[in-house]
């Protein structure tokens, strides 16, 4: 009866691990549906090292409006970069390069100038209550929090809906107070250049407006928007290289990784084979579910980017993956020399191991959760990559091996060699305290 | 077929009995005193020895830092056609001749623009004892050059090379300071989980042979002169998380150890001992999956690859060693204070229920 059960189970994980291999190296189309399924190791998202696209560095002067030191102006600029490109590419990542540069990568996408028109010609921004270059600007960008497209329904306008940060708020109601009774022009100047012009219709004070009339288009209005937010940079950005790249590592690098990744994780099956027989054979299972829900995750969640430190991450975790599995199969042989029969082996190996593999997992967990709050581009990639596989391996070793074991135990109860184990020929230190902590635990 | 089975039989007795008198061999060992604290000050000589060799190279020669950290020149060579992979191998070994005939020895080459209009971006460092004017005289020569090889008789029409740009170091001071904070917030968040779960005692000596390990990393780059780019601070990262994992798990069984019965009267010294004997095997196999993992990759994959992971490699040998021979006894040293406490409290709890008190001579540690 346990047999049968047995059987079953291990029937239905072959099945799943095997649908789960093929989702993760295959590609293929959807019958009946026009969409393709990409396998999960094919969608992990790479980075500009492993697989080129378009790279671009900008060069940062103080702007003569803005207050503050360059390095923190820099930094503010980084993040309204950020949040114009992340909407659009987002695996592209914005650094700081050197002291007065920002460095945009962008992988796999070959026209630059598509990336690059979504910043812009970065000007100073300033808004006007007369038509006059030397009138005194009321609010400049550094007062503006977002522009964005929007259409009006109502009206069936195109637009851009401004919002402004709270001190822009409160001078844009006044700038509007003053405005609206006469239904007032405001004058929109971008680098000197009177670029707008719009009515005011309304007092505003919640620091939102819609200013819509002369766009005909979306694509229009997305321009105007992309305007304004160009100068609402903190700093004057000078574009100083662009180019477009393969992949900085050698075409070849990801292939030969991955080579180099298949072979090794052969080398770790056979090593775990002649070492544990059974025991082993049951853990190389666990490994390669493990691949499955690892890949699975890195090809789906959206802050997963590969780059070489994160190949470094994914060995460092299959490392650590297949150490769990040795630090509790060498628990059950230390369990099992102690006089233990197998089944009981299997569980005090597994309680005891538990501690030991939560401690030494989580002391890494720590590290990499603040290298990954903290760190900066790749060494955020590298703390992900290994993040999410300390996760994926606690789960397959004291989980998936655990229950592979116990459901191995109906066919095999009595057999120690099969499981690698060995009688205690030697006396293991404090065998005999083992004996009576396992009576006690009994008696229990 | 009766022939061949006895055949396997025998092959098959053969090995089992290699095995049989390896593992016999291995309970040998494992059976002798290891007396790792004893022998403590022999074996911190050879991470010593490997420092200080270090400290004197970087005194005469500093790190060998990579073109991430020291900036340089980019010189783009533009082909204005497709150029295939074997075109580019070509040009690439004309290239690399001509920089080090010029003298250049620290230099990126790099494919890159479409497919209708390829190019080669050149980065190099500065030729170190050269003033910027020299610098720049040689510069033109290299472009010269580069023209007069490449391109002998303008047989590719739209070839040019574009003039010298200056790059500033793509890894900033700030990029350093970022990583610092970061590995320093995790080290104290890491001490204060292991001072929690183990002791505090347990949580420096982790974290010493956690430094060791970097301090090693950082000296074989330095003496073999390997080239330091943003790379290596991933590469120490990946070592820190090796090395902490491998340290702890030696610490689970000195605290297990720590609890038995029969090993209160046991000094840390012999605690010690037991705890890595007792997870030698696991210690062994866990350093021979990973580094084989590592090895591979490093003899498979591309130079940029190697250059990042050798200094891994080194690190996870660092680390195996460190969990072995420094965190143990450097546990023992620290402990100490408390161990007398926990066996005067054994002693007074002894004589309280009238039991052998454990020999006064045994206290001493």
């Amino acid at each position: 009866m346990l047999k049968k059960r047995a059987i079953r189970n291990f029937v239905l994980v072959g099945i799943a691990t095997l649908i789960g291999l093929v989702l993760t190296i295959f590609s293929f189309d959807i019958p009946f549906t026009c969409y393709t399924f990409k396998g999960f190791a094919g969608g992990i998202q790479l980075g500009l090292d492993l697989k080129g696209g378009v790279m671009a560095v900008y060069n940062c002067e103080q702007s003569s409006e803005s207050e503050g030191s360059l390095s923190d102006q820099i930094d503010a600029t980084i993040t309204r970069l950020s949040s114009l490109i992340l909407a659009d590419y987002p695996e592209a990542t914005i650094v700081k390069q050197g002291d007065n540069q920002i460095r945009i990568e962008v992988p796999d996408v070959d026209d630059p100038d598509e990336v690059l028109g979504l910043i812009g010609e970065p000007a100073k921004l300033e808004f006007k209550k007369e038509n006059s270059e030397s009138a005194e600007a009321v609010l400049t960008g550094k007062d503006i929090k977002s522009a964005e497209y929007q259409y009006d329904s109502t009206s069936n306008q195109h637009g851009v809906r401004l919002q402004f940060t709270t001190e822009g708020a409160t001078k844009f109601h006044e700038l509007t107070g003053e405005l609206a009774p006469n239904k007032g022009k405001l004058y929109i100047f971008i680098g000197g250049q009177l670029f707008s012009e719009p009515e005011v219709q309304s007092v505003i004070a919640d620091g939102v407006t819609f200013i819509s009339g002369s766009m005909s288009s979306q694509k229009e209005a997305e321009a105007y928007a992309t305007k304004i937010l160009s100068g609402t940079y903190s700093v004057d950005l000078e574009l100083s290289e662009k180019n477009i790249t393969t992949a900085t590592l050698g075409e070849n690098a990801l292939f030969l990784s991955i080579i180099a990744g298949l072979v090794g994780l052969v080398l770790i099956f056979v090593i775990m084979y002649v070492v544990y027989k059974n025991m082993g054979l049951l853990a190389n299972l666990s490994l390669i579910i493990y691949v499955v829900i690892y890949m699975f995750l890195l090809s789906i969640l959206p802050f997963v980017q590969l780059t070489l430190p994160g190949i470094a991450g994914i060995i460092l975790g299959l490392g650590m993956a297949v150490d769990g599995n040795i630090v509790v199969f060498e628990r059950i042989k230390d369990e099992f020399k102690t006089g233990k029969k197998i089944p009981a082996s299997f569980k005090a190996g597994f309680k005891r191991a538990t501690i030991t593999v939560l401690d030494s997992n989580i002391t890494t967990i720590i590290a990499s959760l603040v290298l990954a709050w903290l760190g900066t581009g790749t060494i955020r990639s590298f703390a992900y990559t290994l993040l999410i596989s300390i996760v994926v391996s606690m789960f397959t070793t004291l989980v998936v091996t655990r229950g592979l074991l116990n459901w191995a135990l109906p066919f095999n109860s009595t057999n120690y060699k099969k499981y690698g184990l060995k009688k205690g020929e030697v006396e293991l230190n404090g065998t005999e305290e083992i004996q009576k902590e396992q009576i006690a635990e009994e008696a229990k | 077929m009766e022939q061949k089975k006895s055949k396997k039989n025998k092959s098959q007795k053969k090995q089992n009995k290699f095995i049989s008198a390896m593992s016999q061999k291995y309970n040998n060992f494992l059976a002798k005193d290891f007396n790792l604290v004893k022998n403590f000050k022999y074996t911190i000589l050879a991470p010593v020895v490997i420092l200080l060799v270090a400290v004197i190279m970087f005194a005469c020669l500093g790190f060998n830092l990579g073109l991430d950290f020291t900036g340089g020149t980019i010189l783009k060579v533009n082909f204005g056609t497709d150029i295939s992979n074997a075109e580019y191998n070509a040009y690439k070994t004309t290239l690399e001749k001509v920089l080090k005939d010029n003298g250049i020895t620290k230099y990126t080459l790099q494919k890159e623009g479409s497919t209708t209009d390829a190019s080669v971006s050149v980065k190099f460092q500065d030729v170190s004892g050269k003033t910027e004017a020299q610098m720049n005289d040689l510069v033109e020569t290299v472009k010269k050059e580069i023209s007069e090889q490449i391109n002998p008789n303008n047989e590719i029409s739209n070839f040019s090379v574009e003039d010298g740009q200056r790059i500033g170091a793509s890894a900033s001071s700030s990029l350093l300071t970022n990583a610092l904070l970061a590995v320093s917030i995790a080290i104290v968040l890491m001490l204060i989980y292991i001072a929690i779960r183990f002791e505090f005692a347990s949580g420096v000596s982790a974290i010493i042979a956690l430094l060791h390990d970097v301090l090693l990393m950082c000296a074989f780059v330095v003496i073999c002169r390997i080239q330091i780019n943003s790379s290596f601070i991933a590469a120490l990262i990946t070592i820190i998380g090796y090395s902490i994992n491998n340290t702890i798990v030696i610490f689970d069984r000195v605290r297990e150890n720590l609890r038995r019965e029969s090993y209160q009267a046991k000094t840390n010294a012999e605690i010690v001992d037991i705890s890595v004997k007792d997870t030698l095997t696991r210690t062994f196999y866990t350093s021979i999956t990973t580094i084989v993992s590592v090895l591979l990759l490093a003899i498979i994959g591309v130079s940029a690859i190697r250059e990042f992971l050798l200094p891994i490699l080194f690190g996870l040998v660092a680390g195996t060693y460190s969990s072995v021979f420094i965190s143990g006894p450097i546990w023992s040293f620290i402990y100490k204070k408390d161990k007398d406490k926990r066996l005067k409290k054994r002693i007074e709890q002894d004589k309280k229920d009238k039991k052998n008190p454990i020999p006064e001579d045994k206290i001493v540690v």
